[in-house]
């Protein structure tokens, strides 16, 4: 809020005499950089996607070219070296980089080392250690009211272990779902939302026809973000921030319980309206993960940076830490368990 | 490493004697005369030697002119005539730059105890007011006996009894000779001078170069923004001083931030200087009377902050008659009444300011709004001779509103601040100051909107937050002069300081509702200091001021203490030439931690804790000082600071953003700043020409930043240069400053790159605003905005009426309305897609007008 206050003051002064003028950004060779990006999960298979950066010089413009004949390999510790296969997909447009994959899956307690190489760009790579598992769990899932909207708490509890130095995550994905609602009628199940058929069904409806229904979900591979308030003072976002702030991602350190078991209480609440949406109905993932520390630091900046106020000079920067040799972007690793729920409801 | 080189500097300075050239001599006291009359007055056998090509160089306040003397008639040389005409006085005839200078004898340690001294001592005030001057000099001419008078007037000299007669000076006032008569007690009256005459400058090894003092006409001497003239912009023209960003009165001190300048009103100190965006200060420039800003060579008296003291001292208001002044100019009006409670005993000065900017803008929209005002008052009462009272309160406050979203966020912040005084001349030779002091600063924050952010009722809306500190102080400082050779200083101070860093209180049903309020937390501690100093005149040539400053900062939770030496020597080459340097430790409890030095309230005092520790710096400063000519004067100074524990935010956190991990967000790290600096003044008839340059680097370095690594400072500018040329009649005033300033040094990001999230394939939702890419910063102030350079020009035309005085002003700043930059914005072209920094620039061109009456 006290962002607010230094806006508004400023643009007291814009509104008194500003004027302006463009400078030019600094003539100096900065070169392009491999960027790799990931989050490796135990037990999951092989997903990274990689590109390049754009130096920020005179004349430079915002346009990621995608690198061709770029190749990614991941070397285990105490294995042979395998390389991921590039797909395309539909969403390179907006990722500003090539997906890789692999049907070898990641394993907790093994260090890989993930590198990317390009004729031009040459190679970087990142050395990970995936963390060992753990146990948690969510209880008292509840609706309630918050800030005068419908949320959801939950209690998540992490059973820490006392021998290891450990970071925990939480963060709440919503996967989307296609709904299909359908009746039966004439020997067929008909579809809703085909416009003739919404029509009959409407009118069997209001002639008091019982009809048969029933509906068929297709979950998307698209996430959505949830927002999650927490007001304990023991994660990073409240020694960082505010109880008020929306989070991405909560952070946690063990040093407050080290080898015991932790509840935590979250608020997730963000998109609540949206729960009305026919569209935006779907499944809620409710993700606890351990990460390594070097991760967990990356995340903690990720929290603070703010991209929409891109760059100012009244702004202080920001720097996203990464783990990339030779390049940028974070190759982030974790256990993840992940606690699923159905709060949306539908019906017709 | 560095500390024990500047140790090894300030030793070498301050034990070798610099060369002397011996000056050519013409063998005058050897040469052959007799003069014509055989019985005389001294100053008749005086006139005719000087007439007869003989120079000689002598004062009347150690000699008799009127005494008849006659001759012996054996008298062959200009030696032999002198013996004669002094013969049994404590005086030596001296050879020097080609002249005869007849001078005290300076005794050996058995003459000086048998010799008779007395001890003179007295205030020394103006003509009409009976206001008394601060740092006024009282010297006797050619010899070593000169002090000045203390911030209350006060002066206090040990002189041998033969002394005659006592020059006093300062400046804007004519200079007087007073005949010393049997009592002690001296007080000394001086008149204005309107117009000034010719000065000879010497240089006087008791006043460090380091510390300037400026009178009220000093501040008023530079055009400046808007015609606003102010303390901290007069402070702007020194050597070591730039502002903060162009055209805002911040004053930043070699190397260090705002945070690091003891702002003393009256003695109480001050937490925000800054009205208005930094257009003006808390100082009303025309209730004041004297600055004495010190940038190195700290007085031990002096602690709690590193960079500067800006000690401000009011006018106590005229005894003799009432009166006053009103000003005003485009931005704010002010008003001054003074007068005599009861006539020669008892006197008041009230001084109120607000802007009227605000009226002139709500013709054209009522939003946003801006004001401020302040109030200042200060009475005295004389109890007897030795004995004066002084009660003195400020009030000011700044406040912008804006109606946003069918609701209103305001924030207004100010300091209140009160004192009561007493002074006391115990006896000639000691003299003590009580003061107990309360200083408050409150900034409030108030939100009544009702934010939707991102789909929701933000829980933050309808909120007031804020930062307090209370402050009570109780000070004593003692001047005691025992001898010639010794001027002491000494007290102790004790405060009590009431910290709450950041506080939330909400009415909001939501609020009430949701997640709890947080606690605000309440900080105190105390502070005791003992501080003492001695000004040694070692002989003519040597002047040292040994002082110590200890200082420590508790509470139940913690306890810092620091010692802190203080050191200035100075060596007089000639009466025209100096040598001088100093080392300097200075310990700070307070922080203000600031994203910016905008003169914004966004910034937050906050104090050394457990966890936070107190800033400390060492000072090492060489200078030479030299006046080689009448009314020409010049400064070359040397100095190197060390700074341990400075503090920022961490990166992308904000204080108010919670009330109980605020200690959490603060990093601490190094600084260093060295450079030199050059400044000079001359004056040819009604012309003063002046210039101060800096050229200087100043580097911070915390773990948390820029890997570890060493980086600019932001306003770390290589080049700051200030000129001025000032046309000065009785009835006309002209003045041209042209200012240069290296470019401030930001972070700019150096590539960017695809969003994490992104590629997550995680949709950001309506969580936040989302980018597709990050931006990486690779080196912290590593791009460097163009520099600051304008030139600024006004002219007063002044008039005195029989009853009043009135003062026109006009002026503009930025005459060729060069974009000097104070913000930028990385944007992308929306046609080209062509990365570019838009810079923002405000004051282009800005005339004023003022206008002031003196009644």
């Amino acid at each position: 809020m006290n962002r607010t206050a230094k806006y508004m003051i400023v643009g007291c002064l814009l509104i008194l005499t500003a004027c302006t003028k463009k400078l030019e950004l600094p003539d100096i060779p900065v070169e392009k950089k491999l960027t790799i990006i990931a989050e490796l999960i135990a037990n999951d298979t092989f997903y990274v996607r990689a590109g390049q950066s754009v130096p920020l010089t005179q004349n430079s413009n915002l346009y990621f070219e995608l690198l061709n004949n770029l190749k990614i390999t991941v070397e285990p510790n105490n294995s042979s070296t395998f390389m991921l296969t590039e797909y395309r997909e539909q969403f390179v447009g907006q990722a500003y980089t090539l997906p890789f994959t692999s049907n070898q899956k990641v394993t907790a307690n093994t260090t890989y080392t993930v590198s990317a190489s390009h004729h031009e760009l040459g190679t970087a790579s990142a050395k990970i250690t995936i963390p060992a598992a753990f146990t948690a769990s969510v209880t008292d899932t509840a609706h309630i009211q918050h800030s005068s909207n419908d949320a959801i708490q939950a209690d998540i509890t992490i059973n820490d272990n006392a021998l290891e130095e450990q970071y925990y995550v939480i963060e709440v994905l919503k996967q989307i779902v296609n709904i299909k609602n359908l009746f039966y009628y004439k020997n067929q199940w008909l579809d809703v939302s085909f416009e003739p058929n919404k029509r009959t069904y409407d009118s069997l409806v209001a002639a008091g026809v019982q009809l048969q229904k029933q509906s068929d979900t297709t979950f998307q591979r698209v996430f959505t973000r949830q927002g999650v308030f927490t007001n304990d003072h023991n994660t990073e976002n409240v020694k960082d921030g505010d109880i008020y702030a929306i989070n991405k991602r909560i952070l946690l350190k063990d040093v407050y319980f080290n080898g015991q078991s932790y509840t935590t209480r979250v608020i997730i609440g963000n998109t609540i309206n949206e729960f009305e949406e026919e569209t935006r109905k779907g499944v809620v993932h409710i993700l606890v993960k351990s990460v390594p520390k070097e991760y967990f630091e990356f995340l903690k900046a990720y929290e603070q940076y703010d991209p929409s106020t891109g760059f100012n000079s009244l702004t202080p920067p920001v720097k996203l830490s990464g783990n990339i040799n030779n390049g940028l972007g974070m190759v982030g690793v974790a256990y993840e368990l992940r606690f699923s729920y159905w709060f949306d409801t539908w019906g017709f | 490493m560095t500390r024990y080189l500047i140790y090894l500097v300030i030793v070498i300075i301050c034990c070798v004697e610099p060369g002397r050239c011996p000056a050519q001599t013409h063998g005058w006291l050897s040469q052959s005369y007799q003069p014509e009359k055989k019985s005389a007055t001294v100053k008749g056998y005086l006139s005719e030697m000087k007439a007869k090509g003989i120079p000689i160089s002598y004062s009347d306040a150690y000699i008799n002119p009127g005494r008849r003397v006659s001759m012996r008639g054996t008298e062959q040389t200009v030696q032999d005539v002198l013996n004669t005409l002094f013969a049994g006085q404590n005086l030596v005839f001296i050879e020097k730059e080609d002249k005869i200078l007849i001078a005290p004898k300076e005794p050996d340690n058995m003459n000086r105890q048998r010799e008779q001294y007395n001890t003179i001592n007295g205030f020394i005030k103006e003509a009409g007011s009976n206001e008394v001057l601060v740092s006024a000099s009282v010297y006797v001419p050619g010899t070593p006996y000169g002090t000045v008078t203390n911030n209350y007037g006060y002066y206090s000299l040990h002189i041998p009894s033969y002394i005659r007669k006592l020059v006093c000076s300062y400046i804007g006032y004519k200079t007087d000779t007073v005949d010393l008569q049997a009592t002690d007690r001296r007080d000394i009256i001086l008149e204005r001078d309107d117009v000034l005459g010719e000065v000879v400058v010497t240089v006087d090894k008791e006043t460090s170069p380091e510390h300037l003092h400026m009178t009220e006409s000093d501040i008023r001497t530079n055009p400046v923004v808007l015609g606003e003239y102010d303390v901290m912009r007069a402070l702007q023209f020194q050597a070591g001083v730039q502002s903060g960003i162009d055209g805002s009165s911040q004053v930043l001190v070699r190397g260090g931030s705002s945070g690091q300048n003891l702002n003393l009103l009256d003695g109480v100190p001050l937490y925000y200087v800054d009205h208005f965006f930094g257009l003006t200060s808390v100082y009303n420039a025309d209730a004041v009377k004297s600055v004495d800003f010190h940038k190195g060579a700290f007085p031990a008296r002096y602690g709690g902050r590193l960079s500067s003291i800006i000690d401000v001292t009011t006018r106590d208001g005229s005894l003799e008659k009432w009166g006053g002044q009103f000003s005003m100019g485009l931005v704010k009006g002010s008003l001054n009444l003074e007068g005599p409670i009861i006539k020669n005993k008892s006197s008041i000065i009230l001084s109120a300011r607000r802007t009227w900017v605000d009226a002139l803008w709500k013709p054209f929209t009522k939003d946003p709004s801006f004001n401020f005002y302040d109030v200042n008052g200060k009475a005295n009462y004389i109890l007897n001779k030795n004995n004066r009272l002084y009660v003195s309160f400020y009030k000011g406050r700044d406040k912008i509103k804006s109606n946003i979203d069918d609701g209103a966020i305001s924030t207004q912040w100010g300091n209140t601040i009160g004192s009561v005084k007493w002074n006391s001349v115990l006896n000639p030779k000691l003299f003590v100051s009580n003061i107990f002091t309360y200083s408050r600063f409150k900034y409030i924050l108030q939100d009544t909107r009702q934010v939707i952010q991102y789909g929701t009722i933000s829980n933050s809306s309808d909120y007031t937050g804020t930062s307090t500190i209370n402050e009570f102080t109780q000070r004593i400082t003692a001047n005691w002069n025992p001898n010639t050779t010794h001027r002491v200083e000494f007290g102790e101070k004790y405060s009590y300081s009431i910290f709450v860093p950041v506080s939330l209180e909400s009415e909001s049903i939501y609020a009430q509702a949701g997640l709890s309020m947080p606690i605000s937390t309440e900080f105190a501690a105390h502070e005791v200091t003992l501080f003492a100093e001695d000004n040694i005149t070692i002989n003519e040539k040597w002047f040292i001021r040994p002082g110590i400053h200890w200082a420590t900062w508790f509470n139940n939770n913690f306890s810092y203490s620091a010692i802190q030496p203080r050191f200035y020597a100075a060596y007089n080459i000639s009466p025209q030439h100096m040598l001088h340097g100093s080392l300097t430790q200075m310990t700070q409890y307070l922080h203000l931690i600031n994203n910016n030095s905008y003169g914004l309230p966004t910034d937050f005092w906050i104090p050394s804790t457990s966890i936070i520790e107190p800033e400390e710096s060492l000072m090492g400063t060489f200078g030479y000082k030299g006046s080689p000519g009448k009314n020409f004067e010049y400064n070359i100074d040397f100095y190197y600071k060390d700074i341990e524990g400075v503090t920022m935010y961490n990166q992308g956190k904000d204080l108010f953003d919670n009330t109980i991990h605020w200690e959490d967000k603060i990093i601490q790290g190094k600084g260093w700043s060295y450079g030199a600096e050059i400044s000079s003044e001359k004056k040819i008839g009604s012309f003063t020409a002046a210039f101060a340059y800096t050229l200087s680097w100043t580097w911070r370095k915390f773990s948390q930043l820029n890997n570890g690594e060493a980086f600019p400072f932001r306003y770390d500018r290589r080049h700051n240069f200030k000129g001025s040329i000032v046309y000065q009649r009785k009835r006309f005033e002209a003045a041209a400053a042209w200012t240069y300033m290296s470019g401030e040094a930001i972070t700019l990001p150096d590539q960017i790159y695809p969003d994490f999230d992104r590629n997550l394939m995680i949709d950001p939702g309506s969580v936040y605003y989302s980018s597709n890419y990050t931006y990486n910063y690779t080196g912290w102030n590593n791009y460097r905005l163009p520099p600051i350079h304008r030139l600024d020009i006004g002219f007063k035309f002044k008039k005195q009426k029989r009853s009043y005085y009135r003062e026109l002003g006009i002026g503009v700043f930025n005459v060729y309305g060069n974009k000097n930059i104070m913000l930028v914005q990385l944007e992308q072209d929306p046609n080209t897609q062509l990365f570019e920094l838009e810079a923002f620039s405000f004051l282009q061109f800005v005339p004023y007008l003022t206008y002031k009456i003196v009644f």
